[in-house]
């Protein structure tokens, strides 16, 4: 406001001698009654200098610091002291500009400085000064005050032809001139809420002016906006209740049509920050809660949408609060200190204190590697964020599930990436597995993609690779193992690749011994390669196979068992022989009248070491011996079964082998012995296992 | 992907330790010189204990030597710089800096060639001279007469004149570091609202220019973070808490790529808010249970977001993520055994930290600074690890900068720097509270003595806002 102090030693003597007799007028008239001549003096003395002066000037205006008044913009030094009670009286009151003009009359001054002399209460109740002037039809002199209880004026539109309840008396006494002549005698200074229905971006524009006009120090735009605001809000309440939604939505949109450079922050701190300072209050700050509810939502008001409802709702909420005092700035006074408990000396010291443990947490926070750090914490996170974003209330508004799911599967497929050139198979485990949970059909096709692309064969035999070249059972060899655990149809079609192309005899021991590990449950797949034309690659398919100790692996054995290649059929004997139980047993038997000897062979000894093989499968061997003829080609395996029977049989053995034990005359003596004698060998073995001596 | 910035990261980290060391070996100089100056002031000239200290000094000199023409030090406003870095100023230096500052010494050079005799003659005109001559002319032919032709006094007028631009500069810098941040995620909040493609280039620079900020002058920054911003709290929330937690990091001795990363993170880290229902967040009222439970979810909001933009590091995604999963009502509801990222440790500290102050700035809440420290303590182990927490008061201080202190002087200081005595920080006297104290007013540190007993100490803290006193032109 003071824009260039200068000395008031360049006052015109006629423009100190006006202020002296106003305020020697003022300080009358509030002080003696009217029938003292000192009172009635000091009015004619002012009205005197005020008349002079006015006769040569085109208005005398004086501006109302708290400390002192102000004319053009110099301060009255002089005699400061002496106007400081009057000036700090005005100021009080809320009057911040005196503008005296030509055409004066003593009785308006008078009517002036009797309305000053009011205490703040008689001037409420009379609506303010501007109001008593102005129903005392006082033109030549203007004032401004601070608040807007003498501006904002409810004028009641003529078309309506209504009157409100609470402005009846005032309205009916105020004719159009009058109010145009209060109008025009305050330009930008009367605020009609009428103007909120018709016109409220003119009322917004006229209430910032207004603001700006009557900006007090220390005081930003936003405050005295906040305090107009309020005002208006208070005289909509008062008097104008069956208006108060419509008057209110045009305050809402007058707030909303400000220009953005007081806007945002009016509605942002001022009105939004008293919504916050109340609710505070309801919802205290939470120790064991930080950052509290009511934090949270303050700091996520990025939103710069606000409707009109929400707005006037808040004005609403401002409006019906009491008007809090004014605080001076910068004074001692009010520097109240609040002493520091010892508590917090206590906290001082042992803060500062670090043990080495801590240290060396701390060591360990700083020197972690930012690279790795990143890359790990990342795909916990991803992984986390997969269950969330499959709820719609999860993800922001308009957002398709579908499309953000597959947003962070594409972001988690690069971090697989990512993580598998680098070689780090526990966290590329980890996706893979987030991977592989059960999932609904409309978000599957996208982590199928995925998973393909995790298991596609490079990257599996770069694993396959990788894993070799780790011992076994270490760290490393157990998160390549997990990896490749996770594609076991993958990774099986893969190592019978390799196994298929392998040169090397150690790598191909290598891959089958991983094969049997991970494909053993891959029956099916396996057993489509059984009628494969490489031996070594069905031989080796075949003892995976064997691993899996299932039924399933047989069905499959049964179509292979007639496979043209020897090698083969005699695998499926050792395989069958791994699988165990009554069906392999019996499948086993087939092989007994097999075209192929060897395999015969093969079969045999399979009998005799079949685990758990019990003494009802002997019929097998029974049949087979029935079956053989008596002759010399034919007499090593004819042995070789009684030998296996005497392994295996019982009692019902024991009585078919005693028909070895004769000799026939009319057949060939030296074949009859040995296979009595091989017989009496089963028959003693058999006799002992069961333990009757024979 | 971090492969493509490993040569850059190399780079940062180079030129972020050169400069820790540069600054470590001035305050390791001027920590001798302080020996020097209490030597002298113990022993006579020639006696060895003075003269060992002063060949230490010399030998630091000649090191210091070795890449400039000359090591200056300067005394602006009670802050120690080195030609134009600021050199974090300990206990043992600030009788040295007294002794200056009474004498309106504002500066001392070191020129090559000087000679341990010199600067004992130097250390015996600082220490008994009573009176210095007024004037850099004075000053001059004062050293001559002893000798001193190696060692330059400058007058404080003239430091001021010479550098206290440059340093005036840079903290005019430190508000519009501030005001460029908020800029810039004022800028990405606007595209996701757009749903425009966000680019994270500016958002990153911005970052790094604060990150290289804190290393410079962390205290300035940490003094922004104090005044209340009236329109844009919402976006200033966010850069107080990346304030904080990258001078958090630069107190634990962080890489500068680890600051970046930090401070992106912090800063984005509430921005899944954007995804809360406008009708929601902007509700003029108390939020229903169902209002609240859309707030709860703008880490999975946040974290999805960050997630699609490739120029940003993953980190902002996690801590967007975990920043809520701590205490009783951790949301999302972390898995059993989860630890958090340190860095969403740090930030969850920053961001709680934040609101405490904030309650009191905006919530007229009269919480007092220290009462913000005694609740994070009462909560150790819960938003953060407790070594974080311990980290983080030692480098925020008990009464942080900004805090209004009521000394028992009677008289008001405006907390500017920490010292290593958390109840004893350095503290600008004010007067006029209307922020010109900062051009003439001297930083006095708590922790100095005058015959063993302390000059001034903490009798209270006083609330800004209730004062009536605006600090903002305290730290732009």
């Amino acid at each position: 406001m003071v824009k260039d102090i200068k000395q008031e030693e360049s006052f015109p003597p006629e423009v100190l001698e006006t202020l002296r007799n106003m305020v020697l007028a003022i300080r009358a008239v509030k002080l003696y009654p009217a029938n003292n001549p000192a009172y009635a003096t000091a009015v004619k003395k002012s009205f005197a200098a005020l008349n002079k002066f006015l006769q040569s000037h085109d208005e005398y205006r004086l501006e109302i610091h708290k400390n002192y008044f102000i004319y053009e913009n110099m301060p009255f030094k002089k005699d400061a002291e002496f106007n400081l009670p009057i000036v700090q009286d005005l100021f009080v009151k809320g009057i911040r500009e005196m503008i005296f003009l030509p055409g004066l009359s003593e009785e308006e001054l008078l009517e002036f400085y009797q309305a000053l002399a009011l205490t703040i209460e008689e001037q409420e109740m009379k609506n303010g000064i501007a109001s008593i002037l102005w129903e005392k039809s006082v033109a030549h002199i203007r004032i401004t005050e601070t608040g807007l209880d003498e501006v904002i004026k409810t004028q009641t539109p003529r078309r309506w032809g209504e009157q409100s309840p609470g402005g009846a008396d005032a309205a009916s006494k105020t004719s159009d001139a009058e109010t145009e002549k209060r109008q025009a005698g305050v330009p930008h200074r009367t605020l009609v809420l009428f103007d909120l229905i018709d016109d409220p971006l003119r009322f917004g524009e006229n209430i910032v002016e207004l603001a700006k006009q009557t900006l007090t120090e220390g005081e930003s735009l936003e405050d005295r906006l906040f305090a107009l605001y309020k005002e208006a809000g208070r005289k909509i309440d008062r008097e104008q209740p069956e208006q108060r939604e419509t008057l209110y939505e045009g305050l809402a949109k007058s707030v909303l049509s400000l220009d953005p450079a007081y806007r945002n922050g009016f509605i942002a701190d001022k009105l939004y920050g008293d919504l916050d300072v109340d609710l505070s209050k309801e919802q205290p700050l939470s120790e064991e809660n930080l950052p509290g509810p009511l934090h949270e939502i303050q700091s996520g008001r990025f939103s710069d949408a606000w409707t009109i409802q929400q707005i006037a709702a808040l004005l609403k909420k401002a409006a019906a609060k009491p008007p809090e005092p004014v605080k001076p700035t910068g004074q001692l006074a009010y520097l109240e200190a609040k002493p520091v408990d010892s508590d917090i000396i206590s906290i001082a010291a042992e803060i500062t204190q670090y043990s080495s443990e801590e240290m060396n947490e701390l060591r360990a926070i700083t020197e972690a590697n930012l690279e790795w750090d990143t890359v790990r914490a990342a795909t916990r996170t991803l992984i986390s964020l997969i269950p969330h974003i499959k709820n719609p209330a999860h993800i922001g508004q308009g957002e398709k599930t579908s499309t953000v799911f597959a947003g962070v599967i594409t972001q988690m497929e690069n971090m697989l990436d990512f993580l598998l050139k680098k070689k780090d198979y526990p966290y590329a485990t980890l996706i893979v597995h987030a991977l592989q949970m059960p999932t609904e059909t409309e978000y599957r096709a996208k982590v199928s993609e995925a998973l393909s692309k995790a298991s596609a064969r490079t990257v599996l035999m770069d694993a396959i690779r990788e894993l070799r070249s780790h011992v076994m059972d270490s760290p490393e060899y157990r998160a390549i193992f997990q990896y490749l655990s996770m594609f076991e149809r993958e990774t099986t079609e893969v190592l019978l690749k390799l196994l298929a192309e392998e040169k090397e005899r150690k790598a191909r021991i290598f891959y089958l011994d991983l094969a049997k590990e991970i494909s053993k449950n891959q029956t099916a797949l396996l057993g489509r390669y059984l009628s494969d034309d490489r031996w070594y690659l069905v031989r080796n398919i075949v003892n995976i196979m064997a691993e899996s100790k299932e039924d399933q692996a047989m069905a499959y054995f049964r179509k292979a068992a007639d496979h043209k290649n020897v090698r083969i059929r005699q695998e499926i004997i050792h395989s069958l022989q791994s699988i165990g139980g009554k069906k392999a047993v019996s499948f086993l038997a087939r092989f007994l009248s097999d075209e192929e000897e060897e395999v015969q062979k093969t079969a045999l000894q399979a009998f005799a070491r079949f685990p758990g093989i019990s003494e009802d499968e002997a019929v097998f061997l029974i049949n087979f011996l029935n079956s053989r003829p008596l002759s010399k080609k034919e007499q090593n395996l004819t042995l070789m079964a009684i030998g296996v029977l005497g392994n295996i049989g019982g009692r019902q053995a024991r009585d078919y082998l005693k028909k070895y034990t004769k000799v026939r005359w009319w057949r060939p003596r030296k074949l009859q012995e040995e296979l009595k004698t091989a017989a009496q060998r089963a028959i003693k073995e058999i006799s002992w296992r069961m333990g009757d001596g024979g | 992907m971090v492969d493509e910035q490993g040569d850059k990261i190399l780079e940062a980290r180079q030129s972020y330790f050169e400069k820790q060391r540069l600054v470590e070996s001035a305050r390791i100089a001027f920590q001798f010189l302080a020996a020097v100056l209490r030597n002298a002031s113990l022993y006579p000239q020639q006696h060895p204990i003075l003269q060992s200290s002063a060949e230490k000094l010399q030998a630091k000199i000649q090191e210091l030597l070795a890449e400039r023409n000359e090591v200056p030090f300067y005394l602006v406003r009670g802050e120690l710089f080195f030609e134009t870095t600021p050199v974090p100023i300990d206990q043992s230096f600030s009788v040295a800096i007294e002794q200056f500052t009474d004498k309106d010494i504002g500066g001392i050079i070191f020129k090559p060639n000087v000679a341990v005799e010199e600067i004992g003659r130097f250390a015996d005109m600082i220490v008994n001279e009573e009176i210095m001559p007024s004037t850099q002319e004075g000053l001059s032919v004062a050293t001559a007469k002893r000798g001193i032709f190696h060692i330059s006094i400058q007058h404080a007028l003239l430091v001021d004149k010479k550098i206290g631009s440059v340093i005036k500069a840079r903290e005019k810098k430190a508000s519009s570091v501030f005001r460029d941040t908020i800029n810039a995620l004022k800028d990405v909040v606007q595209a996701v609202y757009l749903e425009k493609a966000s680019s994270m280039r500016q958002m990153n620079s911005v970052v790094q220019n604060m990150v290289d900020y804190v290393l410079d002058n962390r205290d300035a920054l940490i003094g922004l973070t104090s005044i209340k911003m009236y329109d844009e709290y919402t976006f200033a929330h966010s850069i107080n808490t990346s304030i904080l937690a990258v001078s958090l990091g630069t107190y634990l001795s962080m890489t500068k790529p680890q600051l970046a990363a930090l401070g992106m993170a912090a800063t984005m880290h509430d921005i899944g808010k954007v995804a809360i229902p406008k009708e929601i967040i902007n509700k003029p009222g108390r939020l229903t249970e169902e209002e609240w439970e859309y707030v709860r979810r703008h880490p999975i909001a946040g974290a999805v977001f960050l997630s699609k933009i490739p120029s940003i590091t993953k980190l902002a995604m996690v801590v967007a993520y975990e920043h809520h999963q701590h205490g009783q009502n951790a949301y999302p509801v972390p898995e059993a055994l989860h630890r958090r990222h340190p860095f969403s440790q740090i930030i969850s500290l920053a961001d709680s930290y934040e609101a405490i102050t904030a309650s009191r700035v905006y919530y007229k809440s009269k919480i007092p600074p220290h009462e913000a420290i005694r609740i994070l303590v009462k909560n150790r182990g819960v938003t953060s690890n407790p070594v974080l927490l311990k980290a983080f008061i030692n480098m925020v201080g008990i009464f942080p900068v900004g805090t209004l202190l009521k000394l028992d002087t009677g008289e008001i200081g405006l907390v500017m720097h920490q010292t290593s005595d958390l109840m004893r920080p350095r503290v600008l006297i004010l007067t006029r509270f209307d922020g010109s104290e900062k051009e003439d007013s001297k930083i006095v540190s708590l922790a100095d003595r005058t015959n063993g007993k302390y000059r001034r100490s903490i009798s209270g803290t006083i609330d800004p806002e209730e004062a009536r006193i605006n600090l903002r032109p305290y730290f732009e």
